[in-house]
């Protein structure tokens, strides 16, 4: 392999020139390629860009609102203070808030968290989160995530749940980051997942969600998850809406007063709880669940349960048909 | 004295700076400066296919855009971005169609079958030449690469593709001896990088023959 002399005289203009006489154009790639590539790269920039002013404006509103209550307050205590999104409803097993240099701080049932807030489930823990945007939040074991703005959250680990309890008529959406994609519903209930760091998994029970993927984009609706695998094609199939994979949802219930509720209430809380189909067999089964009201019987917090202990009061059958998710009830 | 490469790495850091402020002349800057030379990157890496070689630098600056704010400035923005190039091509060479189609077995490489042709052929017929002279064709073209591609274009304008000073300097839009002060910084900053992969290529072909 020829070498360069140190100097810079004539001798190194000669042995440059000698140097690169063998040498060939270096190979470019095509005009049509670049030209793709130029405006398929833009995009993302552009995108990029615009995401960036998004989270400055939202960050500027937000600190705008805590310097304001800040103010007002004559000994301030920040943590106090700091607007509230959401309250932990229900909690099963270790759950922390993540603070600065990783510190965790362990949180209970009622604890508030706030924008900028980090919480982290441990191995066996759920938990649920009264939304303050409307809708019920809940976070699987081994799960991590911050919480953005009032209506975005990153996902940064792990599985959650969103059910927008969409009969609220000021239910919003919400948006959920993930280093794979941005996933942004309405009205739904949906599980979003990041498995192994490497892919962006979207289950929808209900409604329809969006996917926005680095490389690719698509649409989830009812029975349909959609996966995000780096830059593969997306992969999407039917799945029940109900089962397994959705049993940790229900495990984490928020608890419900029953109070008032008929029977039919109640079955419809189970029927969303779990993604199982409730139908009476009878019109006259219909009639007496809605007629007879709950009383005397505590809060629920395990739709399987509540089934049987609602079924009794109203002395109903219930038949679970087995392998398409549908729950019989019958007088 | 503060070399060239560590200046480059200040400009570099403004330019990410402007990227993310979305001034639209740094994109076209970021980009034509780098989709080429990733390309080019790509292209040894995945055995000379050009199309996975465009698709590999494509993914590779989108996946840039994505990280701009984790750049430090510490090392080249192009070294920053072949890292990025590098996992690219790795993932892309794990979906198993291309594997098959990419997979370079041992005894097929050029380079093993250039030697175990060599055993048999006459030294008059010996391919070892030919082989050499191509490493030396793409070791001045990686070390082009790896400067500022401003510098590599110039010397491969004037000493490659025959362009006089004028013409470069037309080119560029700058004075003649504008254009002369930066082939002069070029043809410096390439002996330095040239001179440097010269000796860890020798550095490593001793290590390999003391090993055996």
């Amino acid at each position: 392999m020829s070498e360069l002399p140190n100097n810079q005289g004539h001798e190194s203009e000669a042995a440059i020139e000698a140097l690169f006489a063998e040498a060939e154009p270096r190979p470019v790639p095509s005009p049509d390629a670049t030209l793709l590539a130029k405006k398929v790269v833009r995009e993302a920039w552009e995108k990029r860009v615009r995401r960036k002013r998004t989270l400055r404006r939202v960050a500027v509103a937000a600190s705008i609102a805590v310097a304001t209550m800040l103010a007002i307050q004559l000994q301030p205590t920040p943590s106090a203070t700091l607007p509230q999104f959401a309250v932990v409803e229900r909690l099963d097993g270790v759950a922390s808030k993540v603070g600065d240099n990783g510190r965790l701080d362990r949180i209970g049932t009622g604890a508030a968290i706030r924008i900028g807030e980090t919480i982290r489930t441990e191995y066996s823990a759920g938990l649920a989160l009264d939304w303050h945007q409307g809708g019920s939040l809940r976070l699987d074991e081994h799960s991590e995530i911050v919480f953005v703005a009032d209506n975005e959250i990153k996902l940064n680990s792990g599985r959650i749940y969103y059910d927008s309890k969409n009969d609220r008529v000021d239910a919003h959406s919400l948006l959920v980051r993930t280093e794979l994609g941005v996933v942004e519903h309405r009205g739904t209930q949906f599980m979003t997942e990041i498995r192994d760091s490497d892919a962006l998994s979207v289950s929808v029970r209900e409604g329809e969600v969006s996917i926005n993927g680095r490389y690719h984009q698509a649409v989830a609706e009812a029975g349909q998850q959609v996966i995000l695998r780096g830059n593969r094609r997306p992969e999407e199939r039917r799945i029940n809406t109900y089962g397994a994979d959705w049993e940790w949802i229900a495990s984490v219930s928020p608890s419900v007063d029953t109070t008032g509720m008929s029977i039919h209430d109640v079955l419809m809380w189970v029927q969303k709880e779990t993604g199982l189909t409730i139908r009476y067999e009878t019109e006259a089964a219909r009639k007496e669940a809605i007629r007879v009201v709950v009383s005397g019987m505590d809060e629920i917090d395990n739709p399987m349960v509540a089934l049987r202990n609602a079924a009794a009061i109203a002395d109903l059958m219930v038949n679970r048909e087995e392998g398409n998710g549908v729950i019989r009830i019958s007088l | 004295m503060i070399s060239v490469l560590m200046i480059v790495h200040m400009e570099d850091k403004r330019l990410v700076k402007r990227l993310l402020a979305g001034d639209e002349r740094a994109f076209e800057g970021f980009f034509e400066e780098n989709f080429a030379r990733l390309y080019r990157f790509a292209l040894s890496r995945l055995g000379g296919d050009d199309a996975l070689a465009q698709e590999a630098a494509q993914r590779s600056l989108i996946r840039a855009i994505d990280r701009l704010h984790t750049y430090r400035a510490e090392a080249a923005l192009f070294t920053w971005l072949c890292t990025i190039c590098r996992n690219q091509i790795i993932d892309m060479q794990r979906s198993d169609a291309r594997r098959d189609k990419h997979v370079v077995l041992t005894e097929d490489h050029p380079h093993i079958q250039a030697m175990v042709e060599a055993i048999a052929a006459p030294v008059a017929e010996s391919p070892d030449a030919e082989y050499q002279r191509r490493e030396s064709i793409r070791l001045i073209q990686v070390a082009l690469d790896k400067l500022p591609a401003r510098y590599g274009n110039v010397l491969e304008w004037k000493y490659i593709e025959g362009y006089s000073v004028v013409e470069i300097a037309a080119k560029l839009d700058v004075g003649r001896e504008a254009a002369q002060s930066l082939i002069a910084r070029a043809k410096r900053a390439f002996a330095d990088v040239y001179g440097t992969l010269v000796e860890g290529l020798k550095m490593t072909t001793q290590s390999v023959t003391h090993h055996e």
